[in-house]
């Protein structure tokens, strides 16, 4: 028992301080959203820390005193009730607990009366299994990458198509619930340029594992640049013989979901992921890296790679076909 | 394979699972054909007596505790290695044992184990002959054995529930759900959730009507107050969820759009889940902690410490428990108020819990602690329950809890309360209770080595996944990046998960082995008990007290080893009318009767349903014309001579 | 072993028998409240989730809803006269208001579903909108209820003629009384929150 105890309380210090630990994503804040909650994480973990030790103690104290041997007896009086101790730790905890309480309060109030006039808005959409981001005052759309400038609150409105999806980026802040018929919103602020990993945290049917995306944090400049480049039409660029083929596999078989700018959508009710970035994008099917084999193995039979996903298989393509359309979706870059 | 208004497809896992269910059931027949048990078995399944019933929810908890546990050795398995592919058990397949698992676990593992428990002793803790409507009591006990099958059906006939235990919908009733699932869920979970209702009027009843003479409120036992408590609870929460499985089930079946579609409102199933699903958590726990009080007591050698603020803190948790659900939905949106009210509702549980546990420390101190198996468990359980504790007061930070929310993190919480709390209490329970349940002791030597690799399994399976969640793992996944440096706390649960199988494992063989091994006698008091069960035979007989004990002190046994000569004193009235329940299948034809129901509505053919319906109104009017018929009166001097005739 | 008897009919008996069914009764009658109360809260979120489908004040026909009403309510006054019967051993008359009340329920029944017909006709079918669903369904099982009631009684005539007025007889009539004045209260409020405040939202 003493073991057990012993490993966790370890555990616990190594949340608190080691530096191994501290890589974990949530407790490695990007963010001040994350980093206010870390703080409430590591405030808690201190209190909780206060109780375990306690308890610990007490126990082995006493199940070590009082086990049973030969040559011991128990005090014949047994002391079955102790008001004064009963009410010590009747009271305690509620002190603990107001110390607990009060920083969290301010906290929730806190957020709740941030100033979103001067923030940047995002506009995020969640359906089975993948995420849209528009940009209402760039007027442009991506998906499965969110680019944000640091250092800038964003409120992010959240909607859903299908079911109950949860937005999370556990290095810029905790989750918040996409509710189809429903808008919610919540404000991360990144502090750090880097690319974090984003998740789906509501269960939400059999590709929720893979519903995942990324935030990519740039200075103020470069994501400027980023959204001056996103406002450009890439159809531009010249093609290749067989990339042009693989634009028209691409316009027989993908158009109807994919958006490519420059190519609208005719489908709007079965709309899929934007692709007009999709050469610069890091991910395809939004976890796998984007080369050339894994494009192919996921246009070749989506399920496989991404259970429940709504993208059907194309009928009757040759791998010539497959080739010159991954071929085409390379050069759809800004 | 066309079957009703399904199709069912035999893939490698279904051919399996089909085996293996023919295999059980072929063994089944045949042990209990060579061991001549028919005779036995048909005596059994049309019992009145609490003492089997409660073995029979104890069994099929444990044959659903089996089946819900390879469960989790799939889910573990799949999850062992980043990016891995186990045999079938990804995207939908995964969701499916991964559902199976938790509602099996929570209605059909825990609620079981703790019911046949509070079966077993609250009538003989309380000096009653049996509960208040043993009728009712078997019909729950069918019940919950129906609505077990149902969900575990579910697998091979064209595909389980998908949709985790809590159902949320849209999800639940979205068209890419693969099968019946939900509507198997509904039903299973609806069909059981009436026999809980049951049996929490009758433990109310038993409790409030049939204590024996001189038992005042403030003498009733622990265990039996944390059952009053848990059945009230049970009788509040139980409807709420019977309301809204009646809901999603048109939602699913009929077409409505209460909770989903255009205009529906899916955060009102989240409400009406968790205004039941919190009270379950403490229903599920409340039990636990009683089981805990007896056997700290009794092999502490101490009168519980504070028994009366330990009554009032469980009530005040029980209180609670319906004033925190919301806790549940923190990142649903409900605004900031609702939110921090809330947060601190749940924080205040906090208090009663600490001083249940500082009170268990307390009766320790100044005792003489015997280290049975049973004791272990229950020692074992302060430290892990206080983890699953704290953990859940941090959860109660609200801004912290946006990260922890259907996290890996809220995974190790509930299951440092749920296996920490629970089936600690149920192993305790089970090895304090066993030789009153069947008149042998478990073997101490196994049942160490038991509790031992089980506790051992269960930190090194639940204790890694604070950390998995802390990482970013989102809980119902089933399956992670190499990138995601999630690798290395997977592996330590999946390992830990295995030496908990063991350990379930060794549990059966320490049945198997104290069966064959152990001396019937000598057993109605081996561990020194101090309350009433422990003054009767071992294994307990159906026919006793034709004179109901004197109730003088709280641990009443006790107080006679004490002051007297070490047995109870009897009351001197002479009973009129002591009314036993003869043996009935009626029950038994009910729950079938509510199993066509359900067959009926889950493949959408409405005139199985409706011969469902009439077969179980029949059987009701049956059983009442027959009322009585069914019964037998005595005298207590009948029930003397009854006793003696018996025991000759 | 004694064998049911009129004789042991003493008052000590008939309270002793009917103190754990009425203890029983009392806590399904909680149950069942609950899953009524659970079913009007979700009436009254859904008041806002009206799709294209008619709001209350357009849906419910209070005048229509009058007589039925009134038997109803009035059958829980003939099941006391019942009970009360049965009391001073009066099988005759005891059966006689069995037969009254389970006309009355009935006539309730019958009147409730041409409402349903009428209203299904209009177009207001079960999966119009789900204010609408959520009526049919709190409605609907009070219905249930009444038709269980109904079948209920039945058996009861059965056992009073058979019987007469034995202690478990008491026991049944008790049970039964709990449970029919619930259900009668139930529709009290169905009236009131759902037909009557339906015409001022």
């Amino acid at each position: 028992m003493k073991k057990i105890v012993g490993i966790w309380g370890s555990c616990l210090l190594f949340l608190s301080g080691c530096s191994a630990i501290n890589s974990l994503d949530v407790l490695n804040p990007a963010g001040s959203q994350a980093e206010e909650q870390y703080s409430l994480i590591k405030l808690s973990i201190y209190i909780m820390l206060i109780v375990m030790v306690t308890v610990v103690v007490l126990f082995v104290r006493f199940v070590y005193k009082y086990r049973a041997r030969p040559g011991y007896t128990p005090e014949k009086h047994q002391e079955n009730r102790n008001k004064k101790l009963e009410l010590t730790w009747t009271i305690l905890p509620f002190v603990l607990l107001l110390i607990l309480a009060v920083p969290m309060v301010k906290s929730v109030f806190g957020e709740e009366k941030q100033d979103n006039r001067g923030a940047m808005k995002v506009k995020v959409t969640a359906s089975e299994y993948w995420w849209k981001f528009e940009y209402p005052g760039e007027g442009i759309v991506t998906s499965q990458e969110l680019h944000l400038p640091k250092g800038k609150r964003v409120v992010i409105e959240l909607h859903s198509m299908d079911v109950i999806h949860s937005f999370w980026v556990p290095q810029l802040g905790g989750k918040q619930d996409l509710i189809p018929g429903r808008t919610n919103k919540m404000a991360i602020t990144p502090e750090k340029v880097g690319t974090y990993q984003g998740k789906c945290g509501e269960f939400c049917g059999a590709g929720h594992s893979f519903m995942r995306f990324l935030v990519k944090v740039d200075s103020q400049k470069d994501y400027e640049q980023w959204v001056n480049q996103m406002k450009k039409d890439n159809t531009s660029s010249k093609l290749n013989s067989q990339e042009s083929d693989g634009r028209k596999v691409f316009e027989a078989n993908c158009l109807s979901c994919h958006a490519t700018s420059g190519l609208t959508s005719s489908n709007q009710g079965k709309e899929g992921p934007n692709l007009s970035d999709f050469g610069d994008r890091e991910r395809v099917a939004g976890f796998l890296p984007n080369t050339e084999k894994n494009v192919q193995k996921w246009l070749k039979d989506p399920a496989k790679v991404k259970p429940g996903t709504e993208m059907p298989k194309a009928k009757g393509l040759s791998n010539k076909d497959y080739t010159a359309l991954s071929a085409y979706l390379k050069t759809l870059k800004k | 394979m066309p079957f009703f208004n399904t199709q069912l497809k035999f893939a490698s896992d279904i051919i399996a699972a089909n085996i293996s269910i023919l295999v059980i059931l072929v063994a089944a027949v045949i042990y209990i054909s060579l061991a001549k048990k028919w005779k036995m078995t048909w005596m059994l399944v049309r019992t009145m007596d609490h003492r089997k019933i409660g073995i029979l929810y104890i069994a099929w908890g444990f044959v659903f505790f089996l089946r819900a546990g390879l469960d989790a050795m799939l889910m573990r398995t799949q999850l062992a290695f980043p990016d891995f592919k186990f045999w079938v058990f990804q995207g939908d397949k995964y969701d499916q044992v991964m559902t199976t698992h938790g509602t099996l676990m929570i209605f059909f593992v825990a609620m079981p184990f703790l019911i046949g428990l509070m079966n077993i002793a609250v009538p003989l803790q309380i000096g009653a002959r049996d509960l208040a409507f043993p009728f009712f009591n078997s019909l729950s006990m069918w019940l919950f054995v129906i609505g077990g099958l149902l969900i575990n059906m579910s697998f091979v006939l064209g595909g389980a529930p998908s949709t985790g235990w809590t159902s949320y919908v849209p999800l639940a009733v979205d068209k890419d759900i693969v099968g019946n699932g939900t509507a198997f869920y509904d039903m299973g979970v609806q069909v059981s959730g009436i026999g809980t209702i049951m049996t929490s009027i009758n433990m109310i009843t038993t409790i409030l009507k049939h204590r024996a003479p001189g038992m005042g409120f403030m003498k009733i036992p622990l265990f039996t107050w944390s059952v009053l408590i848990t059945s009230i609870l049970i009788l509040f929460a139980f409807p709420v969820l019977s309301a809204a499985l009646l809901i999603l089930l048109f939602d699913n079946q009929f077409g409505t759009h209460i909770f989903s579609g255009e205009n529906g409102n899916p955060v009102l199933w989240q409400h009406l889940f968790w205004a039941f699903g919190h009270p379950e958590v403490y229903i599920v726990i409340l039990p636990a902690f009683g089981i805990f009080s007896q056997v700290i007591s009794t092999f502490a050698s101490k009168r519980i410490f504070g028994y009366s603020s330990m009554v009032l803190s469980m009530l005040v948790i029980g209180f609670l428990s319906f004033m925190v659900w919301i806790h549940h939905m923190f990142t649903v949106g409900l605004g900031a108020f609702a939110n921090v009210v809330f947060a601190i509702t749940s924080m205040l549980i906090a208090v009663p819990t600490g001083i249940k546990i500082f009170n268990w420390l307390f009766t320790i101190r100044g005792g003489s602690v015997r280290f049975t198996t049973a004791m272990l468990y229950a020692l074992a359980f302060i430290p892990s329950f206080v983890i699953g504790g704290v953990t859940g007061v941090m959860q109660a930070v609200v801004p912290a809890d946006y990260q922890y929310h259907d996290s890996y993190f809220v995974v190790a919480h509930l299951h440092y309360v749920m296996v920490g709390g629970t089936v600690l209490g149920a192993f305790s329970g089970f090895y304090f209770w066993w030789p009153k349940m069947f008149g042998y002791i478990l073997n101490d030597k196994i049942g160490k080595w038991q509790a031992w690799t089980f506790i051992i399994g269960f930190h090194m399976t639940f204790l890694p996944m604070h950390l998995s969640g802390l990482q970013g793992m989102p809980r119902r996944t089933f399956t992670y990046l190499p990138e995601d440096g999630l690798f290395e706390f997977n592996f330590i649960s999946t390992m830990g998960a295995y030496l908990m199988a063991v350990s379930v494992l060794l549990f059966l063989w320490n049945v198997f082995y104290s069966y064959r091994k152990k001396p019937r006698h000598g057993v109605a008091d081996p561990w020194d008990g101090r309350t009433m069960e422990w003054a009767v035979s071992s294994p307990s007989s159906h026919l006793r007290w034709p004179y109901l004990p004197v109730v003088r002190d709280l641990e009443n046994l006790w107080y006679e080893k004490d002051h007297g000569d070490g047995t109870l004193q009897f009351s001197q009235k002479a009973e009129k009318r002591i009314v036993v329940e003869k043996p009935t299948i009626i029950p038994l034809l009910l729950s079938g009767g509510f199993f066509t129901i359900s067959f009926g509505l889950i493949f959408e053919v409405p005139l199985i349903t409706i011969a469902g319906f009439i077969g179980t109104l029949l059987l009701m009017a049956w059983r009442s014309i027959t009322y009585e018929q069914s019964i037998e009166l005595y005298t207590s001097e009948q029930l003397e001579e009854a006793i003696r005739r018996e025991e000759a | 072993m004694g064998v049911e008897t009129n004789v042991e009919n003493s008052t000590e008996t008939l309270l002793e028998y009917a103190s754990p069914r009425k203890t029983a009764m009392f806590l399904f009658i909680c149950a069942e409240a609950v899953i009524f109360g659970s079913l009007f809260a979700t009436y009254f979120v859904m008041l806002h989730h009206l799709g294209d489908g008619p709001g209350p004040k357009e849906f419910f026909k209070f005048k229509e809803i009058i007589l039925p009403t009134i038997l109803l309510l009035s059958s829980s006054l003939t099941w006391y006269l019942a009970e009360k019967t049965l009391h001073v051993r009066e099988k005759g008359k005891t059966l006689f208001f069995i037969g009254l009340t389970v006309l009355l329920a009935l006539g309730f029944l019958s009147l409730e579903m041409i409402e349903f017909l009428k209203n299904i006709g209009d177009g207001y079918t079960l999966s119009r909108s789900p204010f609408i669903s959520s009526y049919y369904l709190l409605v609907g099982l009070h219905g249930c209820h009444v038709l269980f009631g109904i079948l209920w009684m039945a058996l009861l005539l059965v056992h009073v003629k058979t019987k007469g007025a034995t202690v478990a007889n008491h026991g049944r009539f008790v049970s039964f009384g709990i449970y029919w004045h619930f259900v009668d209260s139930v529709w009290v409020f169905i009236f009131l929150l759902l037909y009557g405040l339906g015409q001022f939202l």
